[in-house]
């Protein structure tokens, strides 16, 4: 005996999926960016005024009491690890007409380009206190792995990809990366 | 458990998978765009960690869980906001929806307790057998089994005229 819930549930199923609209791949990608753009953006402020307490605090000590000489190590400046305020546009301007521009967050970030078949020049640009790895997947098969050495300055490099029937270019920037900030534009050639 | 597999591609498994996903937490929650909302949500808390969720077996089981997860805790923020808002308007007017078997269906599956919806949704719409269900809701064979056994009954007494004509 067939269950008679069945039919119901398939009679939905077939109704409403012609009424869902899905928001996208690049609004999912837009969302995360978003979000890790923010994240970056507190964890520098709250660097930024932890270092200022840091100083506020030294100052007071000098003020009040004798305190043997101690050395500030570069990380805990909060600009030696993070990089200059700036770096966005720095990498952005790198690469002229760029799609994507972000700051590096502790995860991996994975940027999707749609394209067609045919050949494509890779811009990446990069400004940060650290070298940038990342993977190039051409429809989901890797196809080559490089890194940017990203300087306060800025570095750019650029990549031939070719891709053999149409579908997706993928940059899977690795976490390595964390609180560079990197530009790319995919330019048909 | 990361597999050997070339990495699962992100749009693929978005563009195969979505709308599948908003299916099954429209029938949970009743509200279609809460559960759009919810499976976008739990795409996004996938992409960001894509590069590990893409090696795992099945990363569409990671989704769904994270999804489902999502569902559950606004289910019960609604339905406590829900019952608030019950309490303060008591004489508010219930204004009857298009009448068709599908909104019934919906209807009737809110009368279910969580449990038993959950159980119902992934059978009926994620095709999940009993085992698996009962490995996602961490809970043994017989307590699924019961729990379906429970929602087809109710829903079977709500939807008798519906079921017949279909």
């Amino acid at each position: 005996m067939s269950d008679p819930l069945t039919p119901l549930f398939n009679d939905l199923r077939a109704k409403t999926l012609p009424q869902v609209q899905a928001p996208g791949t690049e609004a999912a990608r837009r969302t995360v960016h978003r979000r890790a753009t923010v994240r970056a953006s507190v964890v520098a402020a709250v660097v930024i005024v932890g270092g200022g307490a840091f100083i506020v605090d030294q100052r007071n000590d000098y003020q009040n009491t004798i305190v043997p000489a101690s050395s500030v190590s570069p990380s805990a400046s909060g600009v030696a690890w993070t990089g200059r305020a700036d770096k966005v546009e720095v990498a952005a301007a790198l690469v002229p007409g760029a799609s994507h521009a972000d700051v590096m967050d502790a995860f991996d970030q994975d940027v999707g380009i749609e394209a067609t078949e045919g050949r494509y020049r890779l811009r990446v640009g990069c400004s940060g206190p650290t070298a940038l790895p990342f993977t190039i997947l051409l429809n989901g098969a890797v196809d080559q792995q490089s890194s940017v050495d990203c300087t306060d300055p800025g570095e750019a490099r650029e990549y031939e990809l070719t891709m053999p029937r149409a579908g997706s270019v993928r940059i899977l920037f690795s976490s390595v990366g964390q609180f560079d900030a990197y530009a790319l534009k995919l330019t048909k050639i | 458990m990361p597999a050997a597999d070339p990495p699962a591609d992100f749009d693929a498994v978005y563009a195969a998978q979505y709308a599948d996903l908003t299916v099954q937490l429209y029938a949970y929650f009743g509200d279609r765009q809460e559960a759009q909302d919810v499976v976008q949500e739990a795409f996004c808390r996938a992409l960001r960690r894509w590069s590990k969720v893409s090696r795992y077996d099945d990363p569409v089981a990671w989704v769904r869980r994270v999804a489902w997860n999502l569902a559950v805790s606004r289910w019960r923020r609604s339905r406590t906001a829900l019952s608030f808002l019950r309490r303060q308007r008591p004489q508010e007017p219930q204004v009857a929806g298009p009448d068709t078997v599908r909104i019934e269906l919906v209807e009737a599956l809110a009368t279910l307790p969580a449990a038993q919806r959950r159980a119902v949704v992934l059978h009926y719409l994620g095709d999940l057998s009993v085992n698996e269900i009962a490995e996602r809701e961490n809970v043994a064979v017989g307590t699924v089994k019961s729990w379906l056994h429970r929602g087809r009954t109710a829903l079977a007494s709500q939807l008798q005229p519906e079921a017949r004509r279909v």
